[in-house]
């Protein structure tokens, strides 16, 4: 009997140390969703403080080139997280917001729209893998794969699997780890990147064509504003400024199209949208402020983050966390950034 | 349900788990129930198929033992000798039409297209059962050794069908004896967690030969043969060479991932690989290789043909069918016989020459037992060996040929050149390294086994922070260095196909 009860605390045991090492491997092999200067994106969430942040983005990889949260905190101190991955479907943003739910309680969450346009609930596989590999296991990862892949699309046990067990996908990363792999250091950009290149592009003008918003993206809204008010949460949905893809202008006025309805749209339903290209007074340049034709650089993105800071701050009466000690590591992740921010202006 | 799929990874400690609970005289119901679920996972339809090769060696076991009640001792010998025809015709008759009608029919229109007639044989586009040459062999072996009085005749039909389809080695062996698995079928298996471990050791090691080297091997293999006719002759030996291992590592694998999971229950199946690579003749080779297939052929084929017991040429000739009908047995096509007859001739030769050998060593005062004789043996032979592999890997005889060709460097003037890059290999530096190190646990663990060391006893004997370390290493190893996961489509083990 005795021998039988060391043999099964033996197998828990080996279990037991066998998952730890196993999570450890799984940390340091799951695919980065940046690189290495970058922030961790979404991975990171996981790192801050429970109940930390005011307020919460969401949505595609404009959220996170327009957003500098490290700015918010130093010019408002405002805590927020750019929860923000790759063509971050509506859909996929309201999965996120129920699992940012699960640890944070954000007074606002600001929801970046440009992918409103897509009318499906991920754009494609890796996009969809970027924003919910990172995700812990639970019930909002199961509902989640679920209503965004599984019930739609005949996925076979093997790739199900590797969505839970994402392990599974990105073991054979083996060969092409880095250093920032084993030590993954961008948490302090809180979900937002570095970027320091300045790409001049034309000003596209205010188009006034309007095309349809997809269901499937109004209803996923409709979801996280339900989601927002249930929780005492205030919903914020802005436009990022964007140009035109490579002279692409047909997609371009897809995408403003889809914009202007979302104006109108979002008005007679009370919800708050700022479009920054109809913002001048935020400051944005064509010329200086954008990386590539859509996405925003470092300098843009701290020019909406200061106009966002201010308009959140007078009109939800933000707190300012600057003073608190409890909050003393913003003030160092913030050094960190300036440092490298400073690094690359002065390069610049 | 492949042994390196989720599904078996999931299937596998769900059965144990059942296995071990319920009551003992349902288990044999439940394996079988298991069985057949684990072989229509791949094709349902063609469980009727296996059914009915149960069915027939099952009766002929019933109807051989009631033959022996015939007092007249020739009536009684002519009975059995009918049912065990009947049993060999009917199921051997499957065999061909599902595996070797397509073939037949070929080379039948080909040499009658030859001698100027032409003829057009209806074609069937059927699909190669998974398993049928493993089970349909096992179970002939039970005909014949009911007939040869070494087991006697099941009278549960579940049980001997069990026998059958025992789903660890259903589908690529070992090929067993009813004499070794039926009678094991009886037996009330207990939880042992000495036994439970060193199966699960067996089939994690399994597991490494499959994942690990076999598919990496795999690499090199595909991106030279694939692409023969630019490569060198340099080129196309290594590639030989890591093809006599991949194909070594890929079947040892699933027969150790078979004999693993068949001991966590209980069960002891046969040796299937003895350490190939370290045979010091073709003889020796074939002693050490797929035992439970080589055996099956002696047992069944070459002793009934004769053996060796109606003079040399006879038994060169009996050689010769065998190793030709093994060759049929792994595919049908030319240059699986190719490769077969090749096989069978070295040890002909061989034999032919033995006196010419022998009076050279003594001439030249070779000592037999000096450890540079016997390695030179080892190497001459992993040589033959390779020689043959290259008819195995070829996609027709034809294509062997050009191989051959290239590697005794005809038309080109650049045969050692080894490539610009690993890429040109299939491989990067970090799978080149762990490709290496792969290799020599590879080597370590059979020369311990030449040796006679029961690895996973010494293991199991160690301390505990060794052994967990080892398990933890072995694990993880396999897990990350492994080829799988979505993207990777779980490439069938190499002897489905036969």
């Amino acid at each position: 009997m005795k021998k039988r009860f060391c043999q099964i605390f033996g197998v828990v045991v080996f279990l037991v140390i066998g998952i730890f090492i196993f999570a450890c491997i799984s940390e340091v092999l799951r695919a980065k969703t940046a690189s290495n200067q970058d922030t961790d994106m979404i991975h990171s969430l996981y790192k801050l403080e429970e109940d930390s942040i005011d307020v919460l983005v969401l949505g595609s990889s404009l959220g996170y080139s327009s957003i500098q949260p490290n700015t918010l905190w130093h010019d408002y101190g405002i805590t927020s997280f750019c929860m923000c991955s790759p063509s971050q479907a509506v859909p996929t943003s309201y999965y996120l917001l129920l699992e940012a739910l699960k640890y944070q309680k954000p007074k606002v969450v600001v929801l970046e729209s440009f992918c409103m346009y897509l009318g499906k609930k991920y754009s494609k596989e890796a996009r969809l893998r970027q924003a919910i590999d990172g995700v812990r296991l639970g019930k909002v990862k199961y509902e989640a794969l679920n209503d965004l892949k599984f019930t739609n699309e005949k996925t076979g046990l093997k790739d199900q699997m590797s969505y839970y067990i994402p392990f599974l996908m990105y073991h054979s990363r083996w060969n092409e780890l880095t250093n920032y792999d084993f030590h993954p250091t961008g948490q302090y950009l809180k979900g937002s990147i570095h970027s320091y290149d300045v790409a001049p592009i034309e000003d596209p003008g205010l188009s006034k064509i309007r095309k349809k918003i997809p269901k499937v993206s109004r209803r996923y809204l409709n979801k996280i504003k339900q989601t927002c008010d249930e929780n005492g949460i205030q919903l914020v949905v802005y436009a990022a400024p964007f140009g035109v893809l490579e002279g692409n202008v047909e997609m371009y006025e897809r995408w403003i199209g889809v914009t202007n309805t979302l104006e109108t749209y979002l008005a007679k339903r009370d919800i708050p949208f700022l479009y920054y290209q109809k913002i001048p007074e935020a400051g944005i340049d064509f010329a200086t402020d954008f990386r590539n034709a859509t996405h925003m650089n470092t300098y843009g993105a701290v020019k909406l983050s200061r106009h966002l800071g201010a308009y959140l701050t007078q009109q939800f009466d933000m707190e300012d966390h600057r003073e608190d000690p409890a909050y003393e590591s913003w003030n160092k992740d913030y050094e960190k950034y300036r440092s490298i921010a400073g690094e690359n202006e002065k390069s610049a | 349900m492949l042994f390196n799929s989720l599904e078996f990874l999931l299937f596998f400690p769900a059965v144990c788990l059942c296995y071990f609970i319920i009551p003992h005289r349902v288990r044999y119901l439940f394996l079988l129930a298991c069985s057949y679920f684990f072989y229509m996972c791949w094709n349902p339809e063609y469980a009727l198929l296996m059914l009915t090769s149960t069915a027939i060696t099952y009766a002929s076991g019933l109807l051989i033992s009631s033959a022996e009640k015939i007092e007249d001792e020739k009536r009684r010998i002519r009975r059995k000798k009918l049912y065990v025809a009947l049993s060999f015709t009917s199921n051997l008759l499957i065999l061909f039409f599902f595996k070797y009608y397509g073939f037949a029919s070929l080379t039948a229109t080909r040499v009658l297209g030859k001698l100027g007639i032409n003829v057009s044989i209806p074609a069937f586009d059927v699909i190669l059962p998974v398993g049928i040459s493993f089970y349909t062999f096992q179970a002939l072996s039970y005909t014949m050794d009911v007939y040869r009085k070494e087991i006697y005749a099941e009278k549960n039909f579940f049980k001997y069908a069990l026998f059958v389809s025992f789903f660890p080695q259903l589908v690529a062996g070992p090929i067993e004896r009813s004499k070794n698995l039926l009678i094991q079928i009886n037996e009330k298996h207990k939880f042992e967690f000495d036994r439970v471990r060193s199966g699960l050791i067996q089939m994690l090691y399994g597991y490494f030969q499959k994942v690990v080297l076999s598919e990496y091997l795999g690499m090199v293999v595909d991106s030279v043969y694939n692409t023969y006719a630019e490569r060198t002759g340099f080129q196309l030996i290594i590639a030989t060479v890591c093809f006599a291992l991949q194909i070594y590592c890929d079947f040892g694998s699933y027969s150790n991932i078979a004999i693993g999971a068949a001991r966590v229950m209980g069960f002891r199946l046969m040796e299937n690989f003895n350490t190939p690579y370290f045979a010091t003749s073709v003889a020796d080779f074939w002693r050490r290789w797929h035992i439970s297939l080589s055996t099956w052929f002696r047992d069944y084929l070459y002793i009934p043909l004769g053996g060796n017991r109606k003079g040399k040429v006879r038994k060169w000739f009996n050689l010769m069918v065998v190793f030709g009908v093994s060759g049929l047995w792994h595919g049908a096509s030319w240059h699986f016989v190719a490769w077969g007859v090749m096989n069978g001739a070295y040890q002909v030769i061989g034999e032919w020459l033995r006196p010419i050998r022998e009076k050279v060593m003594t001439v030249f005062h070779v000592d037999k037992t000096a450890f540079s004789h016997r390695f030179g043996q080892i190497l001459v032979t992993f040589g033959l060996v390779n020689l043959s592999w290259i008819f195995f890997r070829a996609e027709s005889f034809r294509q062997g040929l050009d191989i051959l060709k290239i590697m005794l460097g005809r038309g080109r003037n650049y045969w050692f050149t080894w490539g610009n890059n690993l890429d040109a290999m299939g491989l990067t530096m970090a799978t080149r390294n762990l490709l290496l190190v792969s290799l020599l646990i590879l080597f370590v663990v059979d020369l311990c086994k030449y040796n006679g060391i029961n690895l996973i006893e010494w293991l199991t004997k160690q301390g505990v922070w060794f052994r967990w370390l080892v398990y933890y290493v072995a694990i993880f190893g396999i897990l990350v260095f492994g080829v799988y996961g979505p993207g990777y489509d779980a490439s069938a083990f190499i002897y489905f196909q036969f």
